[in-house]
């Protein structure tokens, strides 16, 4: 007997021999049982509560499968689907997964898999605050400024800098590429081409991941600096449905906290959100306790006609709604220390993602330890001076202490 | 000009006997008593002028222990007027003279031509040959001239209407599918002649066709315009419709919930519990209602009763994008009210029913978040984009935002079929009466 159709036999003999290949012939497979573990996968940390997806090709019928985490038994299936959620604990570590299919006659067919641990840099345990800051006078920006001429000041006291680095601190940035029905055809293969232009313009130790969405996630990439990785991960993706920009630029900072150094997001949005169900409130929470800088790249053109916002209602929310969601968005890239960049035309959108990372080149990385620090999640202000008349400071405005 | 004024749902009366009998409340399902009570709790708050804090009272309390407060509500206006933009088939209009009379005659002749198509080739090949005709004649015309041919159309189907009213039921749909495909085609000036023509015949035979099995054809008809009209973004010209629906049909199922969907995407959530109220009365089985009604329910402020329509809906076998915005929904709640560990739980229940669904994944991260649980939110938000496309269609949340698709799906399949049985009469009506037809021997 077949637990599955010919497609998951497949998709199960795939999972079996790239696994092998991966981890040199873990799964068993004897008397015609097939296990796989398709989730986790093997490079898929595991904390806290973890879902177990497993598949079994036999020519038996199942008896049961035993899960095995770290030698310990944790669940014991007895029908399809092989799917179990089960918790292996809050530490961050590596765990071995194994799964034992028994078949009613006594075959049996097993699989093994090790999770890797999770590396954090969580802004939680780091009392170093970095500030990101771009310095301008008019259009332009100034470049060449020495330590001593930055003015610290944290919740209005004066800090002392134990860091300075010019604009070459690597970056990590996720691109949020609004792909939505406004985006179909052409649009869409110019933004890709945008993100790419990005990635180009980046230097060694940079990584970027390229996100499109629509009312739901339509394709990434993985971090990279290749540009050439972005076409061929998300080429043939075409735009189309709505937009829940709020859900996925939260999930783009969240990602973002597995990841060191510097972070961006670069948001290629009208803004207009439709479909999400977390607030731009849930965003700005996250901001305020992520290092992230957000730009928003809003692209007007495909607006439709009339669309402002506190004009437009829908399913999920009302006109008011709207509106506020809108300067919610608009307070978020502020306080994170980034800024909107008005794209008319899509075909602006190359020159607009090249623009944020020459600035992003020529922001000043200044750390500091923060004194009287309580750790209460209250709201700490930041504010950056530089000596000089007329010059203009962007920074962050501040962060949660907690 | 059919003019609509259907009883908005209200809680009429005066006393609570009246208004909500214990024989009553015991005929209705427990949640339908529970959602009635909360609505009823939720319309006085809106009324105070000073409103307080509404969830969570009444709960657990009997219904009746809220009727107090009907006064209150049936304070609120008791009808909702729409005029639909129609006209009187069977009032015979002067014939123009000269050149423009005509024309009537010819464009007559030939929309007979493409009704006779409709009787004896099928729908598609007449909707082919009406589009030819409709857009041939607009072509270079000013839009107001559209009433030409309105007239023209109208005297071969007044003609019809005569002699067998069923024979229009095929037209009727012809009309309707001509609505969708100027709609398609952005045509605005033929899609707003086609939706009138199409509800002036649902509106004749429902008026004229003297059974109850023609009104609720004609408010199907009505109701199946009006919802695609919303679809659309017509939202004045849906209303219209769907309320003239509902006064021929007042239990008219995709009526009720596209009255629902109209107000609750217009921002009148209470309007919209009204009218939803209604539908799961009477259809106590329609989900799609008891998750709309639990939506705009937690908007009004009666977060509790609106878990309780959630609890309910994922307790209930089907994996459908109605369990899984109630899941989204329900964590919302709980997350909101700060009950992170529920909010948790009903995330991870959700993920085991939906576990390729996206936006649960992305909640459950911020509930982790909340608890302070970065580095497993950090995995949980890991497994989004390893899954990344692995979804297909619209998302749960967008197919909400679209409107009641089976509802539609249903009142059109209700048309279609009634066409299909009649178009052979259509067909007869047309070939045996060729002389005496309108517009004289042009015909």
């Amino acid at each position: 007997m077949s637990a599955g159709g010919s497609g998951r036999s497949l998709r199960v003999a795939a999972a079996l021999a790239l696994v092998a290949a991966l981890l040199g012939g873990m799964p068993v497979a004897a008397d015609g049982v097939e296990v796989a573990i398709l989730d986790p996968g093997p490079f898929d940390p595991a904390v806290g509560v973890v879902q177990v997806r497993i598949e079994v090709d036999s020519t038996e019928a199942i008896q049961r499968i035993d899960l095995f985490v770290d030698g310990e038994i944790k669940a014991q299936l007895t029908k399809p689907p092989w799917n179990v959620t089960i918790d292996v604990g809050d530490e961050n570590e590596e765990h071995v997964f194994r799964a034992v299919a028994h078949s009613v006659a006594g075959a049996t067919g097993e699989m093994t898999i090790q999770t890797p641990a999770i590396e954090v840099d969580d802004v939680i345990d780091l009392p170093l605050q970095q500030l990101y800051v771009t310095v301008t006078r008019g259009d332009e920006r100034i470049s060449g400024l020495d330590r001593g001429e930055f003015t610290v000041l944290d919740n209005g006291q004066r800090q002392e800098l134990v860091t300075f680095e010019g604009g070459d601190a690597p970056l990590t940035a996720v691109l949020l590429v609004d792909s939505s029905e406004s985006m179909r055809g052409e649009r869409l293969g110019a933004a890709i081409n945008g993100a790419e232009a990005f990635t180009a313009g980046m230097r060694d130790l940079d990584e970027a991941m390229v996100i499109l969405f629509a009312d739901r996630l339509l394709g990434s990439t993985p971090f990279t600096d290749d540009p050439a990785t972005i076409q061929a991960s998300l080429g043939g993706i075409e735009a189309g449905g709505g937009t829940a920009l709020t859900d996925h630029l939260y999930a783009a900072l969240k990602i973002l906290d597995g990841r060191q150094g510097r972070r961006v997001v670069v948001v290629l949005s009208d803004g207009f959100d439709v479909y999400s169900s977390l607030s731009m409130q849930d965003v700005l929470w996250k901001t305020r306790r992520s290092q992230a800088i957000v730009y928003w790249l809003q692209l007007r053109d495909a607006r439709r006609a009339g669309d402002k916002p506190g004009l437009y209602s829908s399913a999920w929310r009302d006109a008011d709604t709207n509106r506020q969601e809108f300067q919610t968005l608009e307070a978020i890239v502020r306080e994170s220390g980034g800024r909107i960049v008005t794209v008319e035309r899509i075909d602006e959108v190359g020159h607009a993602f090249r623009s944020i990372l020459g600035e992003l080149r020529g922001q000043y990385v200044l750390g500091y330890y923060p004194t009287g620090l309580r750790k209460d999640g209250s709201w700490r202000t930041v504010e950056v001076d530089v000596a000089g008349f007329g010059s203009r400071v962007r920074v962050r405005e501040g962060y949660v202490d907690y | 000009m059919i003019r609509s004024t259907v009883p908005a749902p209200s809680f009429a009366g005066t006393c609570p006997e009246t208004l909500v009998s214990p024989a009553r409340l015991a005929s209705i399902p427990r949640f339908a008593a529970v959602v009635l009570t909360a609505l009823l709790v939720a319309a006085s708050a809106d009324a105070a002028p000073e409103r307080t804090n509404a969830a969570g009272e009444g709960e657990g309390e009997q219904p009746s222990s809220s009727l107090i407060i009907i006064p209150s509500v049936s304070q609120r206006p008791p009808t909702e007027t729409r005029q639909v933009e129609a006209v009187d088939i069977m009032k015979e209009s002067r014939q123009p003279r000269g050149r423009r009379g005509e024309q009537r005659q010819e464009i007559a002749a030939q929309y007979r031509k493409v009704l006779l198509v409709l009787g004896t080739s099928g729908r598609d090949a007449a909707l082919s040959s009406l589009f030819e005709l409709e857009t041939g004649f607009m072509e270079g015309r000013h839009p107001k001239e559209v009433q030409d041919l309105l007239d023209a159309e109208v005297a071969v189907v007044r003609w019809l209407g005569e002699r067998d009213l069923e024979a229009l039921v095929p037209v009727l749909a012809l009309h309707h599918d001509a609505y969708r495909l100027y709609i398609q085609r952005s045509v605005p000036i033929l899609a707003g002649h086609s939706s009138r023509l199409a509800a002036s015949l649902a509106d004749l035979y429902a008026r004229e066709g003297g059974s109850e099995g023609s009104r609720v054809l004609g408010a199907r008809a009505l109701a199946s315009l009006g919802i695609y009209a919303q679809q659309m973004g017509v939202k004045l010209q849906g209303l219209g419709l769907l309320l003239a629906a509902l006064e021929f049909d007042p239990g008219s199922e995709a009526a009720l919930l596209g009255l629902a969907t109209i107000h609750e995407r217009s921002g009148n959530y209470h309007r919209a519990a009204e009218y939803l109220l209604q539908l799961i009365d009477r259809y106590p089985d329609n989900r799609e209602g008891r998750l709309r009604m639990a939506v705009n329910l937690n908007r009004l402020g009666s977060g509790h009763d609106a878990m309780r329509l959630l609890n309910g809906l994922i307790a209930e076998p089907e994996n459908d994008w109605i369990a899984l915005v109630a899941f989204q929904e329900l964590a919302g709640i709980h997350r909101k009210a700060g009950e992170l560990e529920l909010s948790e739980q009903v995330l991870w229940q959700g993920l085991e029913r939906f576990p390729d669904d996206g936006r649960l994944r992305t909640q459950l991260a911020l509930v982790l978040d909340h608890r302070r649980l970065p580095t497993r939110s950090l995995a949980v938000i890991g497994e989004l984009y390893r899954e990344a496309g692995r979804n297909e269609g619209p998302s749960a949340r967008r197919r909400y935002g679209m409107g009641p698709q089976e509802a539609y799906a249903k009142a059109r399949a209700t048309l279609e079929e009634s066409a299909a049985s009649r178009v052979a009469r259509l067909a007869q009506l047309l070939e045996a009466t060729v002389v005496e037809a309108p517009a004289g021997g042009a015909l």
